[in-house]
């Protein structure tokens, strides 16, 4: 699925980084937007999905809206709302930094966030797509 | 406490015995006040004046025990007009069990207090960050139905599937309310009159799409049914059954003081649609309700039954400028009745004031993030018509402007 997900580019720019055993899964754009608004909940084999993001006035985290969910960010912000204050759904946890963002990830089964690429040295291979 | 809130929380209980849970709780809240400046017609207030009378405080938890368990509850407290008191009530608390679970396919129910998922907005219209402006459009989610939809004691089923038409969410509800205000007897006879409207049966479905060719559209279509009868109504002995007939052949628009049976039964059949281009979001939510009051009875004499269509819709669009800024513009109008739609009619069955049965508004607005947690949103509305303001306070309705103006400043805090 690598010519089909967000790729690992070579400037500075968000990239979407996963638990280390998920490198078979969907990642395009499709099912990532359907991650982050928190309606596909499982991977292929139904284990459950963590999902982590940075803090809202992030650049990164703004960049990764815009640019691999293709939507703007007060649109998510306005999903993750109406899911938690109608009681429908959980928000994603938020995490401080890129580093913590790491770490979470990478120890967290079935656990998907994103960094900005220049971060990526920290990072071990089979948690990010790479441009083939 | 009814049934289904009862079993709710049994459900909670014997969740929390097992300590099984795979997930810590997560705690969000929300504030806001607002600040109203309403010179020509009253405004959640008695007079024509400013006022600080709408208010909200919401505390929310969600808890996933397992992937397919989750618990959710939350408290509200709103002050609304000078009715209402602002003592804590829960606005939902639910057992989830999401019993189907699959990458494209989720499918489960929700048991106990649920939110109504009517329209767009129904579901979150009491959280501040989450409305497009200081209310959510009122042609729409107008306030004297807010009680009969805004939550369901009892249930709803829902389904989610995603193939490569695009994402379908369908979510059937059935249950009951109560009302707790005197918001309907307002919005019917424009007093407080003996009885009561209280115990409501609602019954409905929601089905929403987000076609894969163009994802940043929604379109969406709700159907629900409420039903709803005088409770407690007056009772007149022979001889007072006499004096009041007396005075109704000399005033027939008395007949607020003589009704003893009323039924209100309405189907509403809501029809959504919002586009994100960029920067901006446009939306359009059109609703027709059928209501039919049936049972009716003054002085113990049936009355015939009435039937008339309601119609309200907006147009909106919100451009989100920047980070902090956004700003946005509504157009809305609302028919009590399409067939009496300047309330002519109206007037002269009931005694009441023709200018209740309509609305027609222009709604220009700003908001402010001070921090991604803070805000403050100001709007100005130019209005005719006066159905935006029945059902909240002890208005004198004889005295209303038909053109008016409204200002509102409110400030809004949520984790």
């Amino acid at each position: 699925m690598a010519w089909l997900s967000p790729l690992a580019p070579a400037c500075a720019s968000p990239v979407v980084i996963h638990h280390p055993q998920l490198a078979s899964e969907d990642f395009s754009t499709t099912s990532l937007v359907r991650i982050y608004a928190m309606q596909k909940r499982v991977w292929s084999d139904r284990s459950s999905i963590k999902v982590f993001t940075l803090p809202k006035d992030s650049g990164t985290h703004k960049e990764f809206v815009k640019g691999l969910l293709l939507m703007q960010p007060y649109q998510l912000d306005r999903l993750w709302h109406r899911l938690v204050f109608s009681g429908t759904g959980s928000t994603p946890e938020e995490v401080s930094s890129p580093e913590e963002m790491i770490e979470k990830v990478r120890s967290t089964p079935g656990s998907i966030g994103y960094i900005d690429s220049k971060f990526l040295g920290a990072v071990d291979q089979r948690m990010y797509e790479v441009a083939q | 406490m009814n049934r289904s809130l009862q079993l709710s929380t049994l459900f909670i209980g014997l969740a929390l015995s097992t300590g099984a849970w795979s997930d810590k709780p997560t705690f969000n809240g929300f504030v806001s006040q607002a600040a109203i400046i309403s010179n020509d017609n009253p405004f959640y207030d008695d007079e024509p004046d400013n006022n600080f009378n709408l208010r909200e405080i919401g505390l929310t938890a969600n808890w996933n025990l397992t992937k397919e368990i989750r618990l959710a509850g939350q408290a509200l407290s709103r002050k609304a007009g000078s009715f209402n008191s602002s003592s804590p009530e829960i606005d939902f608390l639910l057992v989830d069990y999401n019993f189907w679970l699959s990458e494209h396919l989720s499918s489960g129910v929700r048991l106990g207090r649920v939110k109504n998922p009517y329209g767009l907005y129904n579901a979150t219209r009491d959280v501040p960050h989450a409305r497009p402006g200081v209310f959510v459009p009122r042609s729409v989610y107008f306030e004297s139905f807010r009680e009969a939809l805004q939550r369901i004691d009892g249930g709803t089923v829902y389904l989610s599937n995603t193939s490569n038409l695009g994402d379908l969410n369908i979510d059937l509800s059935l249950g009951s309310t109560t009302i707790e205000t005197t918001t309907v007897e307002y919005q019917v006879f424009q007093k407080d009159i003996v009885g009561e409207f209280k115990d409501v049966d609602v019954e409905g479905f929601k089905i929403e799409f987000v076609p894969t060719a163009v994802r940043d559209l929604t379109l969406g279509f709700t159907w629900y049914n409420a039903e709803m009868a005088l409770q407690d109504a007056a009772t007149f002995t022979p001889l007072e059954q006499f004096a009041g007939f007396m005075v109704l052949l000399g005033d027939p628009t008395q007949f607020t003081n003589y009704v003893t049976g009323f039924n209100i039964d309405a189907e509403m059949n809501l029809f959504s649609a919002q586009y994100s281009w960029n920067q901006w979001l446009f939306t359009g939510e059109l609703l027709n309700i059928d209501i039919n009051t049936t049972d009716i009875e003054v002085l113990h004499i049936p009355e015939n039954d009435r039937q008339a269509k309601l119609r309200g819709y907006y147009l909106q669009s919100e451009w989100f400028a920047s980070q902090r800024w956004s700003l946005y513009g509504r157009y809305e109008e609302l028919f009590n009745n399409v067939d009496d739609k300047d309330g002519i009619g109206f007037a002269q069955r009931t005694g009441g004031n023709a200018l209740t049965q309509y609305a027609k508004a222009f709604t220009l607005g700003a908001r402010y993030y001070l921090t991604p947690d803070w805000s403050i949103t100001g709007e100005f509305s130019n209005n005719e018509g006066a159905a935006f303001i029945a059902g909240t306070d002890d208005i004198d309705y004889s005295s209303l402007e038909k053109r008016w103006q409204l200002f509102i400043l409110q400030m809004s805090y949520h984790f």
